[in-house]
């Protein structure tokens, strides 16, 4: 305890030695060399911490591990006053205080690498710029599809709204015009006239409806089980429902589904597909010869199962009528079977489950339908 | 006065038809079925302005060329026109939407919801 005691009273004393000059043999040079580079790395070890503490007084918002970053300022300057010591001990060889500043600098150090240790696992999950950028896209890109799905649900919405606003509304103010017909009308053939038309359009108010609700039963009904089906067996038990349809059209139905022959998918929404190509094609059918329709399946690399359904049919003007094609109640050809409910289920089934449908046509050339089960492939 | 009714549905072709006579608005109503049909007489017009009507009773929701799609038209053959057409929309929609976009279009003076009733005729009768 003494020992220490006199440390610490002799601290600035220098009689116990020589200046280094004189201890040992040194030439000018290595003298010099010695001094200068130790005086060298001193003034370095103070500017950086300066140039650290500009960088955090400038740097206003929060510095990751700030307080490491002050220990090091503390690291520094403890090891920069090592180096001038040593230098001083040239002309005044206080060799106590400059073991105390080493000793000092050693505990320092110590505690840089303690602190550096123990936010290491923190600063290894510290994200760089470059990193974080990465995150930020990628989290505005899960963005961007998310509001491009709300925006089309709101699509949906307000189509919905336009559907009820105008589908319903219109057969309803014909019967409220027909009972006022009625009301006014003496003729009792007048009247008779008048009756068949609300008794018609009550018959159709109640097939708008129907079709109203297979259309909200496909919107609600999104986790409906699908399961696993073979194409050619859906489509012949469709083809079997229309077999009247057809024969009366005298259509050449042809089909290839070896390419991809089994699906996992929901068989209502499977054979009201077909169903709707089938019928639209019988329906639409050129006015010269025969219907022809052919339907294929295919796998894409992506594991997307396609079906296209080609016909020989009128075509539709896609470049008048592409937008309102899958839309309700649209219709073409001034076609009176037409309902204009087909297209618009089929869209809304295979977007249900994420896929799309697309059409490719033109007038008096016949129209292909593609339909992406799984998948929504940009298409202009 | 000539009154042209532009609409898909026979019953409202049939109805507004009756309203119109028994209002004494026109003996001279004449009915099409979509925007196309209604647009060739506009044409067929330009040479022949006998046939043009006073009065278009338009409807929005129709095949082939809507209501839209027809005041479009419209607007291309207008200044070829002898005769200053009044255009009503005559719809079942009630949506905003509709009603803001009709407001919108200079040429079109009302905006008629369905069911069509005597008094609704009878504003276009007071107005024209």
């Amino acid at each position: 305890m003494d020992t220490v005691f006199e440390f610490f009273r002799k601290l600035f004393w220098t009689e116990s030695w020589p200046p280094r000059w004189y201890c040992g043999e040194w030439t000018d040079f290595h003298g010099w060399l010695y001094i200068f580079s130790n005086l060298a790395i001193w003034a370095a070890y103070f500017a950086i911490p300066l140039v650290m503490l500009y960088f955090v007084f400038k740097r206003k918002d929060e510095i990751p591990f700030i307080r490491i970053f002050w220990l090091f300022i503390l690291f520094i300057l403890a090891c920069g006053s090592t180096h001038l010591a040593d230098a001083m001990l040239f002309y005044y060889p206080a060799y106590r205080l400059s073991g105390l500043i080493l000793f000092i600098c050693a505990l320092v150090s110590w505690a840089a690498v303690i602190g550096l240790a123990r936010v290491m696992p923190e600063a290894i999950q510290l994200k760089s710029p470059v990193q974080l950028e990465k995150i930020i896209n990628k989290r505005t890109r899960k963005l961007k599809e998310l509001s491009d799905d709300l925006a089309h649900q709101n699509e949906q919405l307000t189509s919905f709204t336009d559907i009820t606003s105008h589908n319903l509304r219109s057969p309803a103010a014909n019967l409220v015009s027909l009972t006022n017909l009625y009301e006014d009308e003496d003729d009792p053939e007048k009247k008779e006239e008048y009756f068949q038309l609300f008794k018609e359009e009550s018959r159709n108010m109640l097939t708008t409806l129907e079709d109203l609700y297979e259309v909200v039963k496909v919107k609600k009904n999104l986790e409906i089980k699908r399961e696993q089906l073979d194409f050619e067996q859906v489509f012949k038990k469709v083809l079997g429902n229309i077999s009247t349809q057809i024969e009366n059209s005298d259509a050449k139905i042809e089909y290839d589904f070896t390419d991809c022959p089994k699906i996992n998918y929901p068989p209502a929404y499977l054979e009201s597909i077909f169903l709707n190509f089938l019928t639209n094609s019988i329906k639409y059918r050129s006015p010269e010869g025969k219907p022809e329709i052919f339907l294929k399946t295919r796998e894409q690399k992506n594991g997307d199962i396609v079906l296209t359904c080609k016909d020989n049919g009128r075509g539709i003007d896609l470049d008048r009528f592409g937008e309102k094609l899958f839309k309700l109640h649209q219709t073409f050809h001034g076609n009176q079977d037409g309902r204009g409910v087909g297209l618009y289920l089929t869209k809304t089934q295979v977007e249900s489950l994420g896929g799309s449908i697309f059409a490719e046509s033109e007038p008096g050339k016949g129209a292909k339908f593609i339909v992406y089960f799984n998948s929504k492939p940009k298409r202009v | 006065m000539i009154v042209h009714i532009v609409d898909d549905n026979h019953i409202v072709l049939l109805v507004v038809g009756k309203i119109i006579k028994k209002t004494k608005l026109s003996e001279n109503v004449y009915s099409f079925k979509n925007g196309e049909e209604a647009l060739s007489i506009l044409k067929r017009g330009i040479k022949d302005p006998e046939l043009l009507p006073d009065v278009i009773l338009l409807d929005i929701n129709m095949p082939i060329v809507d209501g839209w799609e027809f005041l479009e038209e419209y607007k291309k053959l207008k200044p070829e026109l002898e005769k200053d057409i009044e255009i009503y929309m005559l719809t079942s929609s009630i949506s905003e939407r509709d009603i803001e976009r009709a407001a919108k279009i200079s040429h079109v003076k009302g905006y008629i919801t369905k069911p069509v009733t005597k008094d609704k005729i009878m504003q276009i009768k007071k107005s024209a």
